[in-house]
């Protein structure tokens, strides 16, 4: 609390009087941020969750370059070794030592997952928002072709693209985006369109806003929430799409690896080597987890509805 | 609080409700497979009935066209041709007794008094018109090819000849003669093969395209029927009483069940619900009852000898010496499978025996030679003009199935490591892997062949010059010569001698890499006997077979 | 709402036609032959090309196909010869619908109770109960769902059949493997979408009325926040009914799932084309659905649209 006060004390500044400020109804952006900040600080749960995730990244990040073994190096010796102190995850099929594999892995899931899901979101939210919002015609034709899209089969989609830049990660984002949008901009388009014949855009409306700011001001705010919950779906959902794909066999070229590519070479060591299957799958499960719960926490934090409850 | 759970009970109420008005229409459809799926058992508790599964479902039942190993091993359940191959050695089938000329140009058939599951006579006219029908551009069969001994069989294909010359003629009901283009002592194992077996011209233009797409759309010439065949779930057979030999056959019928995952096969295996599995390779480890056979497929490096460091025979043996083929084997498949040190599978027949008896062979070492290897590939990098070996990067291509993927990732490291050169591995999708292939756009790649017929040409053809099936640009005078001797001459021995030359001036000019014959493990239930493999016609064989 | 409801139809089979045209054309960009084989001589190629009609202009070959198509002839699969796509599509529809089905009615009402039950115990133990299950499903692919759900109740412990779909026993196992992502889903969607409504002025003016919270619960929280859920549904249940190739692949299904893949990979071009206009159009048909249920569950669209 004390370091609140210390906040409060830097935000308070002499501004005059200013007649366009004093008639508008924005309030400084800036510290409706800094309140949901301080919100998802306050969520245990949520921070636990963050920081789980941030050692993940600097795990993937960090061993994979510190690690004495490849990963990419094989040993005919060491195949199929279960956890030990040598191999901390034991070793795979042919010999490869799974602690590096799954961080090497991390970096592709975790980079599939996170940066194929915000740019999903951003451009969904940007094309169901427009939808929405404006309605009539624009929403008609945006709809028709989003119809269009959903309706061909994302495998297509995304073998065109895997072959025409060549498999690999950028070209698998780029197929998960093409695919992945599309959900997003419905989701959004159908709240805009509840949120806005709500009293208080009309209020807005009335009071000459242009639309430009109802959207970022008004709109935004109400539906980031429940985008950010989106998100965070669609971030196991990229993560999935991307081990679906390594199940059939379009994934990224080897020896290159993701915690998909794992857990499907794992899956068929189930009965066998049961490691192999479950080191992974914990790695994906406590990281949708971790997504999952910090995702909550975002969105209670970015409600508006719910600012001061605390 | 009693209020919420009220809530919840008027929740959980619409569930319900929700499904109970929703499985009904479902219920009924399923009711009635459950009746199918029952009245099968109750009925094989009398009758003998074998259970296997295979991975994927048969691409087409249509004698002429099919394409398959799995059709092909339906095929020959269900029909027969002249001639029966079993185990690589030919049988009478439907001929019961045949003479070849002089100069092994022409084949005179005389046929048994046999009869089509409908009770009509199976006549000379019907091999007559199946033959035809191969060749015959309008039936557009993707395996045309294997009717190439028959005179004039390409010129058909290809539309510069009329159907009618096809060098086959039916003299009366039960005699038929074939005349050959080029003396090929394998034509009686090929004429085994279900592209062969006779075929009711009214049937097939009764059905038209969907000829054979049921089992009530043909006739079956052979020890078994087919029952039913539901796309993608099961293929019934049955034990047809007009067959020739039918008092051999034992079974009452047989379960095919299509299971995609090779894992949920074996589980239904130890669930008793199959008789036959064939275990996946990271299994097999935990069977140690799984007995081993050879699936007769052969997997090499295909080089694309047209440029590059690999248009370079010093390079191309260097890669073969540098090699640990030993090591390739456990890592890749567990030791499961057999390492090859030539080109040609053993198991094919040879003069006496089969081919590895008559010729033993061993190209390269099973473990690397590091000294050779050095040696071929400095003289390779002097040849070419590069500094290091570093400098060089081959790209191999891959398809996405899991095995060759893995393949891959073991090629790259163990080549990489002994001959310090980069690959890049392409990892594509099959169809487009194989559309690379025979265009030729491609350094490298695993590929594989599954001899057609247990003959050392079925490996060797695609590498002549000339061979519509060369896409590696391999072009190598001595084994064209060769291949063009064994082609002409009449004399068997002289025959598989040219061709045991060939293979070794191929291995030695290093024209690809071996890495492998591929092995099945299989488990088979105690109450089954008499089931057999083989690589060619079949890959699995239960007429013989018998359930306690 | 009729005339909205035409208005809507007609848009739908334009959208469809587009389907068509547009996947026409990718299915023949992608690389690669369906005519496969080692022993691919040109001249039989030729005679596969010729036998297809892929001899003919591209554009030639479009207006054969339409024509097929409105005559309800999807042709004759290039992998499976002799076998009609619409044949194959009889087939196996059936077992994915009836599968599908089954996996809605698990995850849609288990998913909804979950949600509810979350929202109305917010912060409480019962909540996180269900934030687990619900990220338990949502965490764990399908392929490791399916194999670890095999592993467990088919083999070790043995309770339920390993594979295949004879009866509803054999329909437990696949059913919960496809349902259990959208279960998840549709709970976190309930949840948020619930918490989101309790905050809405109605609801206090539902409280001010003084009607019990039982009734506030059911009759205008549940109802209003089942909207979101509806949106999301509509392309997810269209994508369950047509399968899902991975758990149909590991119970040994034969459904339209495993065929769908299966003719990609194989570039089966009229199978795939079937299948994705039958897909296509079950899709679009979905969305027609929730677009008209969505003016009906939700009473200021249905207004706006009548103006």
């Amino acid at each position: 609390m004390a370091e609140l006060k210390h906040e409060k004390n830097d935000d308070f500044e002499i501004v005059g009087k200013n007649i366009t400020q004093m008639e508008s109804i924005t309030r400084p952006s800036l510290s409706y941020w800094r309140d949901a900040w301080r919100r998802l600080m306050l969520n245990k749960i949520a921070f636990a969750s963050m920081i789980l995730i941030g050692i993940y990244i600097l795990l993937a990040v960090f061993v994979p370059l510190f690690s004495k073994y490849g990963y990419a190096d094989v040993d005919s010796e060491k195949m199929n070794l279960f956890i030990s102190s040598q191999h901390w995850f034991g070793t795979d099929s042919i010999g490869r030592d799974l602690w590096v594999r799954v961080w090497r892995g991390a970096r592709v899931s975790l980079g599939i997952g996170f940066i194929s899901a915000v740019l999903n979101a951003v451009i969904g939210s940007l094309v169901g928002g427009v939808s929405g919002f404006y309605g009539g015609r624009v929403d008609m034709v945006i709809m028709r072709i989003i119809d269009v899209l959903y309706g061909i089969p994302a495998l297509i989609v995304t073998i065109l693209v895997m072959v025409v830049l060549g498999s690999g990660i950028n070209s698998l984002i780029i197929a998960l985006i093409i695919v992945g949008w599309i959900g997003t901009a419905r989701f959004v388009r159908g709240e805009v369109m509840r949120l806005k014949d709500s009293d208080f855009i009309a209020a807005a409306k009335i009071l000459g806003v242009k639309d430009f700011q109802i959207i970022v001001r008004h709109i935004l705010p109400n539906v980031l929430g429940l985008i950010i919950t989106n998100l965070m779906m669609a971030v196991p959902n990229a993560i999935f799409r991307e081990a679906f794909l390594s199940y059939i066999g379009l994934g990224i070229a080897p020896p290159e690896c993701s915690w998909g590519i794992l857990a499907k070479e794992g899956a068929k060591m189930l009965r066998v080597y049961p490691y192999q299957l479950f080191i992974p799958a914990f790695f994906i499960c406590s990281t949708m987890l971790a997504m999952n719960l910090f995702g909550d926490g975002l969105r209670d934090a970015l409600d508006p509805k719910l600012r001061g409850t605390e | 609080m009693r209020k919420r759970w009220t809530a919840l009970f008027l929740a959980g109420l619409m569930a319900v409700s929700m499904a109970g008005c929703s499985t009904p229409g479902s219920n009924v459809e399923n009711e009635s497979k459950t009746e199918e799926g029952t009245d099968g058992e109750t009925e094989g508790g009398e009758q003998k009935v074998f259970r296997y599964s295979v991975t994927s479902d048969v691409s087409t039942l249509d004698p002429q066209k099919n394409n398959e190993s799995t059709s092909g091993t339906i095929g020959y359940h269900t029909g027969e041709g002249l001639t029966r191959s079993m185990d690589g050695v030919v049988h009478p089938g439907l001929a019961e007794e045949w003479e070849v000329s002089e100069d092994g140009l022409t084949y005179t058939f005389h046929l048994r008094d046999a009869k089509y599951s409908d009770g009509e006579k199976i006549t000379a006219q019907d091999f007559e018109y199946a033959m035809k029908r191969i060749v015959d551009p309008k039936t557009a069969s993707q395996f045309a090819f294997i009717a190439k001994p028959l005179e004039n069989a390409d010129e058909i294909t290809a539309g510069t000849k009329d159907v009618d010359e096809l060098g086959v003629e039916a003299v009366d009901d039960n005699t038929l003669v074939c005349k050959l283009g080029f003396p090929a002592p394998y034509f009686l194992q090929v004429i085994s093969m279900s592209q062969f077996y006779p075929t009711r011209e009214d049937l097939v233009e009764k059905y038209g395209e969907e000829f054979a797409a049921d089992g009530d759309k043909n006739v079956y010439s052979g020890p078994f029927c087919l029952k039913e065949w539901k796309q993608n779930d099961r293929i019934i057979l049955e034990k047809n009483p007009m067959y020739w030999d039918a008092d051999k056959v034992n079974l009452d019928r047989v379960e095919i069940l299509i299971v995609a995952d090779e894992n949920t096969a074996l589980a239904m295996y130890e669930a008793g619900e199959l008789d036959y599995v064939n275990v996946p390779t990271d299994a097999v480890a935990n069977y140690p009852d799984a007995e081993f056979y050879k699936m007769g497929a052969e997997d090499f490096i295909k080089l694309n000898t047209g440029d590059g460091p690999l248009a370079n025979k010093n390079f191309r043996l260097a890669l073969n010496y540098g090699l640990d083929r030993k090591e390739f084997i456990k890592l890749s498949t567990n030791d499961i499978w057999e390492p090859a040190t030539r080109f040609v599978l053993p198991d094919v027949g040879g003069f006496e025996g089969t081919f590895g008896e008559d010729y033993p062979y061993e190209a390269f070492p099973l473990e690397e030679d590091q000294k050779k290897a050095e040696e071929y590939l400095n003289t390779a990098l002097k040849e070419l003009g590069i500094a290091s070996a570093s400098d060089i990067t081959l790209e191999l291509l891959t398809s996405d199935l899991e095995r060759t993927k893995k393949e891959a990732e073991v090629l790259q490291a163990l080549l990489g490591e002994a001959l310090g050169i980069n690959i890049s591995i392409s990892m594509i999708p099959f169809a487009d892997r194989v559309e690379r292939e025979n265009k030729g756009e491609y350094e490298m790649v695993v590929s594989g062949i599954l001899p057609d017929y247990p003959d050392p040409i079925s490996f060797l053809e695609s590498w002549e010059t000339t061979s519509p099936y060369n896409h590696c640009n391999y072009s190598y005078e001595e084994y064209d010569n060769l291949l063009q001797k064994a082609y002409h001459t009449g004399d068997a021995k002289e025959r598989m001698d040219t061709l045991a030359e060939a293979e070794k001036v191929f291995m030695e000019d290093g024209g690809l890499v071996p890495l492998q014959f591929r092995m099945n493990a299989r488990l088979v239930s105690d109450k089954v006997t008499g089931v057999t493999n083989y690589f060619s016609g079949y890959s699995i064989n239960f007429i013989y077979a018998d359930v306690k | 709402m009729a005339k909205y409801i035409l208005k809507r139809v007609l848009i739908s089979i334009v959208t469809l036609w587009v389907l068509v045209t547009v996947v026409f054309i990718l299915v023949r960009c992608m690389p690669g032959e369906p005519f496969q084989g080692e022993k691919m001589t040109p001249e039989i190629k030729a005679n596969l090309e010729a036998y297809y009609g892929f001899d003919k202009s591209l554009p030639e070959q479009y207006i054969m196909y339409v024509r097929n198509l409105l005559s309800g002839d999807f042709g004759y699969s290039m992998k499976y010869l002799n076998q009609s796509v619409n044949k194959i599509i009889a087939q196996s529809f059936p077992y994915s619908f009836d599968l599908g089905i089954r996996a809605i009615v698990f995850s849609v009402s288990f998913g909804i109770i979950f949600g509810i039950i979350a929202a109305l115990n917010r912060g409480k133990k019962l909540d996180y109960l269900c934030v687990v299950i619900a990220i338990l499903g949502t965490s764990i692919p399908d392929f490791i769902m399916g194999a670890i759900l095999q592993y467990l109740f088919g083999i070790k412990w043995g309770l339920l059949p390993v594979a295949q779909y004879l009866g509803f026993r054999y329909t437990i196992l696949p059913a919960v493997g496809v349902g259990f992502y959208t279960l998840a889903m549709v709970s976190r969607l309930m949840r948020a979408s619930m918490l989101e409504v309790v905050q809405q002025d109605y609801i206090k003016t539902a409280k001010a009325k003084g009607l019990s919270k039982a009734e506030i619960v059911c009759s205008h929280q549940i109802r209003n926040a089942i909207t979101p859920v509806v949106t999301v549904l509509g392309p997810v249940v269209a994508s369950i009914l047509c399968g899902t190739f991975v758990i149909e692949s590991i119970f040994a299904i034969p459904g339209m799932g495993k065929y769908y893949v299966e003719s990609v990979q194989n570039l089966d071009y009229s199978l795939v084309l079937g299948m994705t206009v039958f897909y296509g159009s079950f899709l679009i048909l979905s969305n027609l659905v929730v677009d008209i249920l969505y003016g009906v569950i939700d009473p200021r669209i249905r207004l706006q649209e009548s103006r």
